[in-house]
């Protein structure tokens, strides 16, 4: 049986992003996507640190897109999350929801609103 | 009228500093799409606070150096400079080994055999021993360190020159210090035929080895 490379909190985080955004996925979007949605400050440093280990780990790829005038003439690299990275995805999210299960409050929340 | 002369608003740029910064500890593949995307941001957030908008990018710069700089280390141009770097510490341990004790040999035993009244045939030969060491330490360099990617001129001028420089410092210093026992016109000469030396070792090794372009 082949290993699974397991997938760190951030790398769910940016995987998720990559479906979310869809072809729109760039490190500009990407980070403000994360930092909407979490409350969390994302360094460009860690993000495309763990985009490259991403895409060395084959679940994402990038292709180089358009430069403009606001970039200082540098051109977007777009990153697409792949059917295996969207499978790994899948697979830690499962697992991390099997492990919080009876320790996360929210399930308890959640009984509790809907008894109400 | 005077009043409708305003001073114009100086294009808002992101701190050189930071950028310098960024420019420096990004690794090549990521330098351009990571720089355009912090200008992009920078550009968006100054229309809005141009004080806000610096103060991000310096933020920015700060938090996202500790992960430039491990996965700088990791790098392919990283493992290159560190090989280039013990290339050439290397170079320079066997080219000072070759001095002491085959250069000075050679001259020595020259001087023997010969019963030579003044110094300048022992130290031709001591030099031309000497050179003959530099251009197998330049022939191993260029073993190490060349692309074969690029030509031959590319490679001298961008990895074999550096390596020179660093190997002939300490001659140049002595050269200048006023406790250098030799000449300035022995000195003069070593430092001239270094460089080609170098070169033609790293010619006749490449050559060796089929790599050249």
């Amino acid at each position: 049986m082949r290993k699974q490379k397991n997938l760190g909190e951030f790398e769910m985080l940016v995987l998720a992003a990559l479906v979310r955004l869809g072809a729109d996925a760039y490190g500009v979007t990407i980070r403000r996507e994360i930092e909407e949605r979490t409350g969390r400050t994302v360094s460009v440093g860690a993000l495309y640190s763990t985009l490259a280990r991403l895409e060395e780990k084959n679940y994402v790829a990038s292709r180089v897109g358009e430069a403009t005038a606001e970039r200082g003439g540098r051109a977007k690299r777009f990153y697409d999350i792949n059917a295996e990275g969207k499978a790994q995805l899948e697979r830690s999210v499962t697992a991390l929801g099997a492990m919080l299960k009876g320790v996360s409050p929210w399930p308890e929340i959640l009984r509790r609103l809907a008894v109400l | 009228m005077a009043g409708d002369f305003k001073t114009p608003r100086r294009s808002l740029a992101p701190p050189q500093l930071a950028r310098a910064l960024i420019v420096v500890m990004a690794s090549a593949p990521d330098r351009a799409a990571l720089i355009g995307d912090m200008e992009e941001e920078f550009a968006r957030q100054s229309q809005q606070s141009p004080h806000e908008a610096r103060a991000w990018y310096w933020r920015q710069t700060a938090i996202s150096a500790p992960y430039l700089a491990l996965k700088r280390l990791g790098s392919e141009e990283t493992r290159r400079l560190g090989i280039a770097l013990a290339a050439t510490l290397g170079a320079f341990l066997m080219i000072h080994y070759w001095d002491i004790f085959i250069a000075r040999g050679a001259a020595r035993g020259f001087a023997a055999v010969t019963q030579a009244q003044t110094y300048f045939l022992a130290r031709t030969v001591y030099l031309l021993v000497q050179m003959a060491g530099v251009a197998v330490a330049g022939g191993a360099i260029a073993a190490l360190i060349f692309r074969d990617e690029d030509s031959f001129a590319r490679n001298t001028l961008r990895r074999l020159v550096p390596a020179g420089v660093i190997l002939f410092a300490p001659t140049f210093f002595a050269m200048v210090s006023p406790a250098d026992n030799y000449d300035l016109s022995f000195r003069l000469m070593q430092l001239g035929l270094a460089l080609p030396s170098l070169i033609t070792g790293a010619r006749i090794a490449m050559w060796f080895l089929g790599r050249h372009r």
